[in-house]
């Protein structure tokens, strides 16, 4: 196990420039700030969670692997974003291969993981149902919307953050937002109950 | 602010990021207009709603962190950056550089042209040195594995994690599995290799497997010798540590066969035919197992025996095969042959009043037995059996019975045409009792059956419960004392 002992305070090149040099628990600070953005990148990618989450692990991995070749160690959150695009494109080519998940999970969105211990067992299930309803109309939004979104609920980035990773303004942050949820709100209204 | 304005800003001001003039404006104007507050109070019972709905995911990711900084320790980075180098050639890039470029596409070229063969002393069965031809291009792939499956390169690198979206598996990588963890790997030659959980295997080629630890089952296609042997780890020579590991035993399948092999903790060796015949070779001598036959090798011991429940002994690849769905004619071939045994024992072991109480639900098991190999050497269980087919068997059943029109026992035939005749009300212009001498009118028959079935087959219910509600069970029977 790696143990973490670097600077929680350093900046994304600083740890970066650390673990190029060996430092093996700076890549691991890396890891636990970006994990849930790669994650949520992965999965508006595959729209698949248990899959994305395969993914994700792979993307991480593979940053580590290439770090010597990032140019811009500031850049790490792009860069790594880069590298999840790749690996998701290369499980998409290959979906038609029988290939499958190997983490052993149950598909994502279903409603028992949304099931809490609440005492009304009725008003849970009805809520559950409700959540599971509304993660599948947020995997059918369109790429640019979808992955904004996820951005923002997974990870509750802020704009400016979301922002400078997808090399967008936080107007257009806020734009893309405004209509994810604009449509959210359509679709849901429509599908039946 | 008018209301086209205040609602492409109301998700920023609920997300606190709304630029710091246009907040008072669009409160201002949410106060005066109530569709422009139904709008924003809906994107606020969405956004608690998208929180929650998020919250598993947020949980997974906290957990992916953790088994990816796991992992690290065993990950291996590329040893020099680019960052690195450049600092240190920064004086002499400007024209270094294109020398470089073309140096490194010139031996880039080399590397990706050359053959791609390589040799590679190994011994042989027969304990003689030989040099053996290695592929260096990936020689198998993993095709599924129901958890964490581990690889390594030469042995030398560290074990990684096998990526999950595509693993193509070079010559000469080990391939490990967790305990309790199945995976199946395809060769570039066809051959199908499945691993049960603890188990750990080299694959020199892709008809060369070599055996560490735990069990593996394999099958080789037409045309293919497939060759498993204990890899040089799990073999020590007694008297000479430097002297080369040599195989104490090496099976070989000509194909369509397959076979299972494993090697027992207190080193013992076992091989069954699993299907086809096996050949086994020792240092002492070659051996043929047959089908379902099981060889023990032990030392210089070598013993065979008919090998156990193969159904039993292969369980264990279920999990692999239930992961392809349940239109995976293997998975059917298992069940069927699982209903076969069924219906065996129940011939075996019920007196035949006993079976008819149990009305249509002993069809099924009966109709496999009937139709499998294991009953073929049984002919008197196996009529008794037909003849409750015959007067139980419901509409279901038809399309087996037409199939057993072509039976080689003439009163498997006639019991056939019979429960057809019931069931249908048709004979396709061949009474039951024409069936059991061979003729004209029955060949005709048969082709008129087949030619009724394509029309009308999709009248008649499945044997296998179309609707994910269960079946009725029957609930046992305590005897009153």
């Amino acid at each position: 196990m790696v143990q973490v002992s670097s600077d929680l305070s350093a900046s994304d090149g600083e740890l970066v420039r650390m673990a190029r040099s060996g430092q093996t628990d700076a890549y691991a600070e890396l890891v636990r700030r970006w994990s849930t953005c790669v994650l949520a990148v992965c999965h508006a990618r595959v729209r698949c969670g248990s899959t994305a989450e395969d993914l994700a692990q792979e993307t991480l991995l593979r940053g580590f692997r290439d770090l010597g070749s990032l140019t811009s160690p500031d850049k790490f959150g792009p860069w790594l974003r880069a590298i999840a695009h790749r690996v998701c494109l290369d499980w998409l080519k290959s979906k038609q291969t029988k290939q499958r998940s190997f983490t052993e999970l149950s598909a994502d969105g279903r409603a028992e993981n949304f099931v809490s211990a609440g005492n009304d067992t009725a008003a849970t299930v009805i809520l559950a149902d409700e959540l599971e309803r509304l993660m599948h109309e947020v995997q059918s939004l369109s790429d640019s919307l979808c992955e904004v979104l996820m951005l923002f609920y997974y990870q509750e980035m802020t704009y400016r953050d979301i922002a400078d990773l997808l090399g967008i303004s936080t107007a257009t942050v806020n734009a893309r937002l405004t209509r994810a949820r604009a449509a959210l709100r359509e679709r849901l209204s429509q599908s039946p109950r | 602010m008018d209301c086209q304005q205040a609602q492409s800003v109301i998700g920023s001001w609920i997300d606190r990021e709304i630029e710091p003039g246009e907040g008072a404006a669009l409160e201002a104007h949410l106060s005066t207009c109530a569709s422009c507050h139904g709008i924003a109070e809906a994107i606020r019972a969405q956004d608690a709603s998208l929180r929650r709905a998020f919250q598993p995911g947020r949980e997974r990711a906290s957990r992916l962190a953790d088994r990816v900084v796991a992992n690290l320790a065993t990950a291996v980075p590329l040893p020099m950056t680019i960052e690195r180098s450049r600092a240190r050639n920064r004086a002499w890039s400007s024209w270094m550089l294109p020398l470089l470029t073309a140096a490194i596409g010139f031996l880039l070229a080399v590397f990706v042209l050359r053959p791609s063969k390589s040799t590679k002393v190994t011994v042989d069965e027969g304990g003689q040195p030989r040099n053996e031809v290695i592929d260096a291009t990936p020689v198998a792939q993993l095709v599924m594995a129901t958890g964490g499956v581990e690889f390594s390169v030469d042995r030398k690198g560290p074990w990684q994690p096998v990526p999950a979206t595509h693993f193509a598996c070079p010559s000469d990588a080990a391939i490990r599995t967790h305990e309790n963890v199945k995976c199946e790997l395809v060769t570039t030659d066809g051959c199908v290799l499945r691993m049960n959980g603890q188990t750990e295997i080299t694959l020199r080629s892709p008809r060369t497997i070599e055996l560490d630890r735990g069990q593996i089952w394999c099958r080789s296609p037409n045309d293919v010798l497939l060759e498993v042997r204990p890899s040089a780890n799990s073999t020590r020579t007694d008297n000479d540590e430097n002297r080369e590991p040599t195989p104490v035993w090496c099976c070989t399948t000509t194909a369509p066969s397959s076979l299972l092999a494993a090697i027992e903790r207190d080193g013992k060796v076992q091989v069954t035919a699993a299907g086809g015949e096996v050949s086994v070779a020792t240092r002492e001598a070659r051996h043929q197992l047959k089908r379902n036959e099981t060889a023990t090798i032990s030392g210089s011991r070598f013993e065979t025996r008919p090998s156990d429940d193969s159904l039993l002994s292969t369980s264990w690849i279920q999990p692999l095969l239930i992961g392809k769905g349940h239109a995976d004619a293997e998975l059917s071939q298992r069940v069927d042959d699982l209903l076969a045994q069924i219906g065996r024992t129940k011939m075996s072991m019920l007196y035949e009043d006993q079976i008819r109480s149990l009305g249509e639900y002993c069809v099924l098991p009966l109709v496999r037995y009937v139709e499998s190999p294991i009953s073929l050497s049984e002919a008197g269980r196996r009529q008794n059996a037909m003849r409750i087919i015959s007067d139980l068997a419901p509409p279901w059943a038809v399309g087996d019975l037409i199939e057993l029109l072509r039976d080689s026992d003439a009163e498997t035939r006639v019991l056939s045409a019979s429960a057809l005749q019931r069931l249908t009300g048709y004979t396709q212009g061949c009474p039951p009792e024409k069936w059991r001498a061979p003729a004209p009118e029955s060949e005709q028959a048969f082709a008129l059956w087949q030619r009724w079935w394509d029309e009308n087959g999709q009248r008649f219910p499945s044997p296998v419960p179309q609707s994910p509600k269960p079946p009725p069970m029957m609930k046992a029977r305590i005897p009153e004392r």
